[in-house]
């Protein structure tokens, strides 16, 4: 399960990273006053690097798996056999 | 003439750029409701937190929630940019020889057209609506000869000044060119 939540999350990541590129390069290209969309870009930048560092540290603080280790006899630290 | 600092792409050398028209801001507030609504959906679950997270038994209910929250946050401010960037990139150019009509369409689509003064047959406006009509905005269609029979300038504000200042342009474009437009209309 926590295996398909970190594919859809890693897609969503990657959906952005190329949404932002397609919007910054476009805006290079096409901006009819560089002057006023240089700074806007850069402001862009700095905000969606920030949104999606906060985004993975907070889906990497989600406990997927609620068991405890002990449960699993794989993983008991019981020694007492 | 105002001389401004704007150019685009294949703006000729003796060629100034009069007015750059974009829509009217009422019609990029409009496209941002959905996302106000969203930011205050936001802010009411930030105020109502704990009835929020006490309603969940889950131990990993308060990382999800705002997991959620900054999830909500990035996409609200991509898809805001993205209003933005259509509508900063969706623009008409008038200038002293030209009206060059730019046509931004999401990320991947965009569409450049462009008209000579001497082609121009008919202008027309268009303001329908109550808020339209109370601030001023509308579409403005610009008739040709061509097979491109109309340019619509769409809610653009103030929509008549944008007409009578593209007339003015026609006028004076046909008193210095007046062998080549003689048999044209307006």
């Amino acid at each position: 399960m926590s295996f398909i939540f970190g594919a859809l999350y890693i897609l969503f990541i990657l959906c952005v990273v190329l949404v932002s590129f397609f919007i910054v390069t476009r805006l290079q290209a096409y901006s009819i006053n560089p002057s006023f969309t240089r700074p806007l870009i850069i402001i862009f930048i700095l905000v969606t690097i920030f949104l999606v560092l906060v985004n993975v540290i907070l889906f990497f603080m989600i406990p997927f798996s609620t068991k405890s280790p002990g449960a699993s006899p794989y993983y008991s630290t019981n020694t007492n056999y | 003439m105002k001389s401004l600092k704007y150019y685009f792409t294949a703006q000729n050398a003796n060629e100034k750029t009069i007015r750059i028209v974009h829509r009217h801001w009422f019609n990029i507030v409009m496209q941002y409701i959905p996302i106000l609504i969203l930011l205050t959906l936001i802010i009411f679950s930030l105020l109502f937190y704990s009835d929020i997270i006490s309603s969940f038994s889950s131990a990993s209910a308060p990382a999800i929630f705002f997991f959620m929250l900054s999830f909500l946050v990035l996409f609200m401010w991509i898809y805001g940019f993205l209003i933005w960037f259509d509508y900063y990139l969706d623009i008409w150019i008038i200038t002293t020889h030209r009206i060059v009509n730019v046509d931004q369409k999401g990320l991947f689509a965009r569409e450049v057209g462009e008209l000579e003064y001497k082609r121009i047959q008919d202008i027309s406006t268009d303001i329908k609506g109550f808020f339209p009509t109370i601030l001023n905005y509308g579409n403005l269609t610009v008739q040709t000869a061509a097979e491109q029979s109309h340019f619509v300038f769409r809610a653009v504000g103030d929509p008549y000044e944008i007409k009578s200042l593209i007339m003015k342009q026609v006028k004076k474009r046909r008193q210095e060119h007046p062998q080549k437009s003689g048999n044209d209309g307006l």
